[in-house]
């Protein structure tokens, strides 16, 4: 299984690089912002995009719609990293058609094992 | 999957590129502060603040500093709220370079070499999840009947046993029990669902047969949160219920403290936050105005001696602006009764005498705010409906609207729906029939939209809806979806025969050279250019 983690936080990309691929064995491909990731999305076509809520430029429920807009990249589930874990903001995000949402700070040695919780894999 | 001795080395060495990157962040925060402090008043340095804050706070626990993650996250509320005000408030300068300093502390510690085992847990949306232990089959049909028209969903049972396993297989929302049934009590049933993880959180309501019946103190024992006798008032039973459900969602309650002694402001500070508080210190009352908008108290603790004026001068400045009306204010003072006479008379609610025991502050402040949230549910909302009232909705737009300029990205939506037809409707099948009608577009309002949306009824058979960080589109999908289910809905006269009632709707999103009168002005246009295309659709403005 492949995934994409969109972040433009290093600090961030790098922990997650290990929580899914070292700790859950899978592939990790990485993007550095929203339009970046529509691209490696179309190029890599990974089996789902854990994507950063809060970006410069084009942010995390941007990316999605642009995601949506292709039909190359329409179907692949979107789970959301944001660092608020205020009830109305998770309902928010859900209602934009993301698979799930997780809150950071995460935890890294349970991280893969919540993603695929919520992917139902 | 590698082997844990590896993973444990790369998150090592990933936490020590963040205590480094960390430096730099906290360099680039006391570097930017500065220019804000010297400079022209424009709030782009503060936004990079921010978002220095806001990574600090992302990734804190992550990797074992908790204490940063907290820290951040409130200086990244501080910066939001300074952005909102417009020109910056030296006071948000000070707030972050504390913050900065208590990172640096925190950061210094090592944190925690083993990052805490945390789950994930993503809180409950939709409907209300009910579990109701009525034996009565009449009670219970009845009681299912008002729940669900209420938007609730309800898992019904007709013993203890069952009513425990219910509870087990899925800790409810909310807990509905008569007291007596075949196999026990209702007190029973409540006393099991608090000793479960998570159980003292759903509202508990003990219903009972026979008037006089309830042992209120064995009630309160249990763990109920209310009691009702029979016949059952729905009406209050459900608003009491809604109260409790917004009591248990809450955020944590907010409390300023203007202080003239900050030592012992850190007291009271660590007291009210041990048991769950938001407080915010004040140490200056002439930044009052403020810390009143941007902080948006619901209980107000004043130093009986601040610098420069008493603090019970503070309450009628307080209680003039509308939004303070019904804040309580507490003083805090030496014990004299003069001063306490004058308090009270300067509108003042509390005096409380120092030095306070912790338990009788938290117990004031407490019982304080929950009856002022519950009298302000009261006021807010509309009997009928549920939903808030066309003067509570009017001033949720205009905070949203104040705050447009910090919250970039979507601008918040305004929706006008209208019933259509619906005088004929009282006309034909009465008042009553009517009434219905309102309640269950009211429940449905309340059932599809998100607990954040803010919707009311807005006039008769007006009703209105603020929506937030929604793509216009999805606002109007979601909308005419709605609009769809309700026109599908199937209502019922005294005489038992169907008939079915649609709505129109006006969609504005707030655009730049808006003032809120044109906003409205807009949605109210957009609802009507649906009537006149021939109603049951919504239209964009």
């Amino acid at each position: 299984m492949k995934v994409l983690i969109v972040d433009d936080e290093e600090d961030v990309r790098d922990v997650a690089r290990l929580s899914l691929g070292r700790v859950g064995g899978l592939d990790v491909v990485e993007a550095i912002q929203g339009a970046d990731a529509v691209s490696k999305a179309v190029l890599e076509k990974p089996d789902f995009i854990l994507l950063d809520v809060m970006m410069p430029g084009m942010d995390g429920p941007s990316t999605l719609a642009a995601l949506r807009s292709d039909e190359r990249t329409r179907d692949i589930p979107v789970v959301f990293l944001t660092a608020k874990a205020m009830p109305s903001e998770i309902d928010r995000l859900k209602l934009l058609g993301a698979a799930g949402v997780i809150t950071k700070p995460f935890n890294p040695m349970t991280l893969a094992k919540e993603v695929r919780a919520l992917l139902g894999k | 999957m590698e082997n844990d001795e590896d993973v444990d080395a790369a998150l090592a060495e990933l936490r020590s590129t963040f205590i480094r990157n960390s430096g730099k962040r906290i360099e680039d925060i006391s570097r930017l502060l500065e220019i804000i402090a010297d400079g022209s008043g424009n709030p782009q340095p503060l936004d990079e603040v921010m978002r220095r804050f806001h990574s600090l706070a992302g990734l804190g626990t992550t990797f074992g500093f908790p204490g940063v993650t907290s820290i951040a996250r409130a200086a990244e509320l501080e910066c939001s709220a300074g952005i909102a005000n417009g020109a910056i408030v030296p006071q948000v300068l000070d707030r972050c370079r504390v913050a900065v300093e208590r990172i640096q502390a925190e950061l210094a510690t090592g944190g925690m070499p083993e990052p805490p085992q945390r789950a994930n847990v993503e809180p409950r949306s939709g409907p209300i999840d009910v579990v109701l232990l009525e034996d009565d089959p009449d009670g219970h049909a009845l009681a299912v009947d008002q729940l669900e028209r209420h938007g609730m969903v309800v898992r019904g049972a007709f013993s203890r046993a069952e009513a425990i396993r219910l509870i087990e297989e899925r800790l409810p929302q909310a807990l509905i029990s008569d007291i007596l049934v075949p196999d026990g009590t209702g007190y029973d049933v409540v006393e099991h669902l608090r000793s479960l993880p998570g159980g003292r959180i759903p509202p508990a309501i003990i219903t009972s047969g026979l008037q006089g019946f309830i042992d209120k103190v064995e009630a309160i024992r249990s763990g109920a949160d209310a009691f009702f006798e029979k016949p059952l008032d729905w009406t209050s039973l459900i608003r009491t219920l809604d109260h409790l459900l917004r009591r248990a969602e809450d955020e944590a309650p907010r409390v300023l403290y203007v202080a003239s002694d900050l030592d012992h402001a850190r007291f009271v500070e660590s007291v009210l936050e041990s048991a769950g508080y938001q407080v915010r210190v004040a140490p200056d009352p002439n930044h009052l105005d403020f810390d009143l908008s941007a902080f948006r108290p619901e209980l107000v603790l004043v130093d009986a001696m601040l610098p420069e004026i008493t603090g019970r001068h503070l309450a009628p400045y307080i209680r003039q602006k509308q939004s303070g009306a019904t804040i309580p204010v507490v003083i805090l003072g030496p014990p004299d009764v003069e001063e306490e006479i004058l308090s009270i008379r300067a509108g003042v609610d509390d005096y409380l005498a120092t030095p306070v025991d912790p338990r009788l502050l938290l117990a004031f402040v407490e019982a304080r705010i929950d009856r002022s949230r519950y009298l302000r549910n009261l006021i807010e909302h509309d009997g009928l409906t549920g939903l808030l009232t066309h003067s509570a909705f009017m001033r949720r737009v205009k905070i949203r609207y104040d705050e447009r300029s910090r919250k970039p990205g979507r601008p918040p939506i305004l929706v006008f729906g209208d019933l259509d037809h619906f005088k004929q409707i009282n006309d034909k099948f009465g008042h009553p029939v009517g009434d219905r009608v309102l309640m269950s577009l009211g429940a449905l309002l309340r059932k599809r939209m998100r607990r954040s949306d803010v919707v009311a009824r807005y006039g008769g058979e007006e009703f209105a809806i603020l929506l937030d960080d929604l793509g216009i589109e999805d606002a109007f999908r979601l909308t005419d979806r709605i609009r769809q289910e309700f026109a599908d809905q199937e209502h019922r006269d005294e005489a038992g025969a169907p008939f079915r009632v649609t709505f129109s709707a006006g969609v504005a999103p707030l655009r730049d050279d808006m003032t809120v009168e044109l906003w409205k002005i807009t949605a109210d246009q957009a609802l009507y250019k649906g009537k006149a295309e021939g109603r049951n659709r919504v239209v964009l403005g």
